[in-house]
C-alpha cells in the first residue's frame, strides 16, 4: 500500500493496513513471547495482554507529558508587579505630558517678550 | 459787480468777527483738540490691552491653582481691565488742549498697567508654575508607588534616589505646593512701575526658576523609567 502511494490518498485504507499490522504484531509477540520481542531492540513499551488488542501505535503524548502551568503562586507573584510597574509607567507618562504642557508657557514666562511688545505713548 | 463784492466782503468780515466773538465766550470751543490724531493708535493700544487681560483672566481662571495665588491674580487682571476701559473711554471723550495734557494720559496706558511687560509674565509664569506643580505631584505620587518595589534592587534604588533627589530641588526652587516659595509670590505680587528694572530683574528669577524646575522634574521623570526599568530586569 505505501508503495502504490494509496496511503496518502486513501485514509481509510492506510488505517486497514495498519490495524492488520497491529494484528500481526500481536500475533507474533504471543507466538515469540515479550522476552524475545525485547531483545529484538525495538523501543516499544512492553506488551502484556492487554496491549495486544490496542488496535494502533499512536504516538499521542500521555497526559503526564503535556506541558504544565507555573504553579499559581510564581504566576501571581510576577504579574503584581508587573501590572504595578505598567501602572507606574502611565503615571510617569502622564507627568510628562503635564512638563511637555508647561513648556511653552515657561518659554512665555519670559519678560524679554513682553517688554519687546510693550512699546511706549505716541 | 462792485457792489455785490462789497457785499461779499462785508459779509465774510461780519461772520469772522461773530465766530471769533463766540470762540471768546466759550473758551476754546472751536479750537481744534490736541492729540486727536493721535487718539485711534492709543485707542487700539488699549483695546488691545484689555482683550488681552480678559483673555488672561479666562487663562488662568481654568487652572487648577495648586499654590492658590491664581485667585487674587484673576482680580487684579479685572481691575487692571476695567480701568483700562476706564480710561480708554476719557481718552476718546476728552478734548485735550495741549500736548503734555494727552500724552499724560496715553502714557498710562502703557507704564501704569505694563500689561505685557507685567501681567503678561506674570500669568504665564503662574500657569507654568501650576503644570509644574501637577507634574511634580504626580511624579512624587509614582516614587512612592516605586518604593516597595524597588526595595530589593539596589540599582532601582539608586535610580529612585535620584528621582527624589530631584524633586526635592523642583521643590526648592518653586516651593512645595500649597506653599509657593518667595520667588513665585513675590514676583506674582509684583505692581507696574515707571522703573520697570527691579520688576524685570525679579521676573527673569522667576523665569530661570521655572525653566530649572523643569529641567529637575524632567531628570526626576528619566530617574523614574530607570528605576522602573530595573525592576523589570530583576524580574526577568
Amino acid at each position: 500500500l505505501r508503495g502504490s502511494g494509496r496511503i496518502a490518498k486513501f485514509p481509510g485504507a492506510h488505517r486497514a493496513a495498519r490495524r492488520r499490522s497491529a494484528a500481526i504484531l500481536a500475533s507474533l509477540v504471543v507466538l515469540a513471547g515479550p522476552a524475545s520481542f525485547a531483545a529484538c531492540g525495538r523501543d516499544e513499551p512492553e506488551a502484556g495482554p492487554g496491549a495486544t488488542a490496542a488496535p494502533t501505535t499512536t504516538t499521542r503524548p500521555a497526559p503526564s507529558t503535556r506541558p504544565t502551568r507555573a504553579p499559581a503562586s510564581t504566576s501571581a507573584t510576577t504579574a503584581a508587579p508587573a501590572a504595578d510597574l505598567d501602572a507606574l509607567e502611565r503615571e510617569l507618562a502622564a507627568a510628562k505630558a503635564l512638563l511637555d504642557d508647561a513648556a511653552p508657557e515657561v518659554a512665555n514666562a519670559d519678560p524679554a517678550t513682553g517688554r519687546a511688545r510693550e512699546g511706549s505713548a505716541p | 459787480v462792485r457792489r455785490l463784492g462789497a457785499v461779499a466782503t462785508a459779509c465774510v468780515v461780519a461772520s469772522a468777527v461773530v465766530v471769533g466773538h463766540a470762540a471768546g465766550a466759550e473758551g476754546r470751543l472751536a479750537a481744534p483738540c490736541v492729540g486727536d490724531a493721535l487718539k485711534p493708535k492709543v485707542r487700539l493700544e488699549t483695546s488691545r490691552r484689555v482683550a488681552v487681560l480678559g483673555e488672561m483672566m479666562d487663562f488662568v481662571g481654568r487652572r487648577a491653582d495648586p499654590y492658590g495665588l491664581n485667585a487674587a491674580h484673576v482680580e487684579t487682571l479685572r481691575r487692571d481691565r476695567e480701568a483700562l476701559q476706564t480710561l480708554e473711554a476719557r481718552i476718546t471723550s476728552v478734548c485735550y488742549g495741549s500736548l503734555a495734557e494727552f500724552r499724560a494720559d496715553a502714557e498710562r496706558v502703557f507704564v501704569d498697567y505694563r500689561v505685557y511687560w507685567l501681567r503678561l509674565p506674570q500669568t504665564y509664569g503662574l500657569a507654568a508654575a501650576d503644570w509644574l506643580a501637577q507634574a511634580r505631584a504626580a511624579l512624587g505620587a509614582a516614587a512612592d508607588k516605586l518604593e516597595p518595589l524597588a526595595a530589593s534592587n539596589a540599582q532601582a534604588m539608586t535610580a529612585l534616589g535620584t528621582m527624589r533627589d530631584r524633586l526635592a530641588a523642583a521643590d526648592g526652587r518653586l516651593g512645595a505646593a500649597p506653599t509657593p516659595a518667595p520667588i513665585l509670590a513675590s514676583a506674582v505680587a509684583l505692581r507696574p512701575a515707571r522703573d520697570m528694572t527691579a520688576n524685570d530683574a525679579a521676573l527673569r528669577a522667576l523665569h530661570q526658576a521655572l525653566v530649572a524646575t523643569r529641567a529637575e522634574l524632567v531628570a526626576a521623570h528619566a530617574a523614574g523609567l530607570e528605576a522602573i526599568a530595573a525592576v523589570r530586569a530583576a524580574a526577568g
